[in-house]
């Protein structure tokens, strides 16, 4: 069963071009394919299939206000009660999109990443007081997500950061982070090495020790990334996309399915699967990590390989740990 | 001199404790009685210098242009050192002037002493990250095609190259030729060795753990 329908507007415009965006940093324009939103062929798609959550991804949801309407009302009219989240990167957020979500019960994901946010080359709208209060305006949940590259793997800083932006708005706010993926050679600049390397290394520690303390950062990052763990080990359920993305239906708004968000961007439609890759047959982690990305290359892969390597070491440590204390079990 | 520095603990059969002292331009290793002073400058850009310990002699054997030997050998590092039946206690390479050191401390020893820097709040890995390590710093690619033109005289080869993080120049090293790769895509058109397998890397370089065999890829075979 999927856990998740991801719908993603793949035709639409993005407002930025960030640096290391897995969509290619090229804005979407070079993409002609000028799709409408193809509701039947959505359904026949989805085939009756039942879900615990939908999410809507760009593009830029915000920036395609109109389509994002399209797609929200169509959640709406076949999946009334189920929670929609969009993907955003919040800078076209304002008042009447803000009631647009409160109307329609919509939560919000923001990626956003904490002190280097000017990575992305943008202003950090976290500073400014008219933006916080609109993400106060915003009824439903309010999350962040940030992408642990070399120059922003400091998750202490990050915490840091966004119990700041959470005492700003005035409300509990959600975070979660995903480790930097390499898709061109171009930004390989972002790739964990050197002291970096410590540096998350220590930033995982951190993440664990809070956890124990119930640090609500800690726990809605790691919470379901353990429990997923604890039931791939205890029932041996085959092997998982270290992202999740096979437990998400992904369909593109023209209707037509992908592997997960980053492949229906791309306009890639093979039918890969989180297989072990055969470079990765000797590691211990091979089962939980699967290659990082089945839509990666090996020479990408072996790039990424350390920081995911370490993510799985210090997991695993701390999960033996609480099993030895006999929680999660 | 400590950026891409990495240690790993409790690896070596060797009695007692590896202290290293970093100072700009040498490393000074001591365990036991033993000891030697690595100068940089004596250490040519893209190349490797390894200190070996022996365990008949208990003394340090330093080898300069380990990559050359490795090479000579058609080994990879950790089959070198089996070959040879030797242990690392120290491994440097240079590319494009930037230092990637790894150091094998002894069993027992869980921590790198320094009179100089202060290793005890550094993470330390279990020896199984090595190789993710030295993804990061040698060149990995990817190849998509190999291909012989109409007269069978050159060999078209469509690879993609990520470059070491140390960003040096990396060069396709193939019978007597060195073609520079760019970072991404890339089209080399070579002429043709029979027999002769590609290696991608510094110039010249023909280390086998990034070697591709063409004629395999080609379906020749001898």
């Amino acid at each position: 069963m999927y856990s998740q329908l991801r719908l993603v507007m793949p035709d639409t415009v993005c407002n930025l071009a960030c640096q290391y965006c897995l969509s290619g940093y090229n804005n979407h324009t070079s993409c002609s394919e000028a799709a409408d939103f193809a509701a039947e062929q959505i359904l026949k798609t989805i085939n009756g299939r039942a879900f615990e959550s939908i999410s809507i991804w760009g593009g830029e949801p915000l920036a395609n206000f109109e389509k994002l309407q399209q797609t929200v009302a169509f959640c709406r009219r076949y999946y009334p009660d189920i929670p929609i989240r969009i993907i955003t990167n919040g800078y076209l957020m304002n008042e009447e999109k803000a009631d647009y979500l409160n109307a329609n019960n919509i939560a919000i994901t923001i990626s956003h990443d904490g002190y280097a946010q000017y990575y992305r080359n943008q202003r950090d709208f976290l500073l400014e007081h008219d933006y916080l209060n609109l993400l106060k305006r915003i009824k439903n949940d309010v999350s962040f997500n940030s992408v642990v590259h070399r120059f922003n793997c400091n998750i202490p800083s990050m915490f840091h950061y966004f119990e700041k932006a959470q005492d700003k708005i005035g409300k509990a706010i959600g975070w979660n982070f995903e480790l930097f993926k390499l898709h061109d050679a171009k930004f390989a600049k972002f790739i964990i090495a050197g002291k970096a390397i410590d540096e998350l290394a220590k930033s995982f520690d951190f993440l664990f020790e809070q956890f124990e303390k119930g640090h609500p950062f800690a726990y809605t990052s790691q919470a379901n990334r353990l429990n997923s763990l604890a039931r791939l080990i205890d029932e041996g359920k085959g092997t998982l996309c270290q992202c999740g993305a096979n437990r998400r239906l992904s369909i593109r708004t023209d209707g037509k399915p992908a592997f997960c968000q980053v492949a229906a961007e791309l306009g890639n439609y093979s039918n890969a699967q989180p297989d072990i890759p055969p470079m990765c047959s000797d590691c211990e982690y091979a089962k939980y990590c699967t290659g990082i990305c089945p839509l990666m290359s090996d020479g990408y892969r072996k790039k990424l390989c350390i920081s995911y390597k370490l993510y799985y070491f210090k997991t695993f440590q701390f999960f033996h740990s609480l099993r030895e204390r006999g929680e999660f079990n | 001199m400590i950026e891409h520095f990495f240690v790993f603990p409790n690896c070596v059969n060797i009695e007692g404790q590896l202290t290293i002292d970093i100072t700009p331009g040498q490393y000074k290793i001591e365990c036991g009685e033993n000891q030697y002073t690595v100068n940089r400058q004596d250490i040519p850009d893209n190349s490797s210098f390894c200190l070996l310990y022996d365990y008949m002699l208990d003394d340090f054997i330093p080898i300069e242009h380990w990559e050359k030997l490795t090479a000579c050998l058609n080994m990879r590092s950790m089959e070198t050192l089996a070959y040879l039946q030797q242990s690392c206690v120290f491994q440097i390479h240079y590319y494009n002037k930037i230092p990637f050191v790894k150091v094998f401390l002894p069993q027992g020893q869980q921590t790198l002493v320094s009179h100089t820097h202060n290793f005890s709040e550094n993470s330390y890995f279990p020896i199984s990250f090595i190789h993710p390590l030295d993804y990061l710093y040698f060149p990995t690619f990817d190849i998509f095609n190999v291909s012989l033109d109409d007269a069978q005289e050159n060999v078209i080869i469509d690879l993609h190259l990520v470059p070491s993080v140390t960003n040096f120049a990396v060069y396709a090293n193939y019978g007597m030729y060195c073609l520079p790769l760019n970072p991404g895509v890339n089209h080399v058109t070579i002429p043709y060795c029979p027999g002769e397998s590609l290696y991608i890397g510094a110039k010249g370089e023909k280390k086998k753990v990034t070697l591709y065999d063409l004629e395999e890829a080609l379906c020749i075979h001898n």
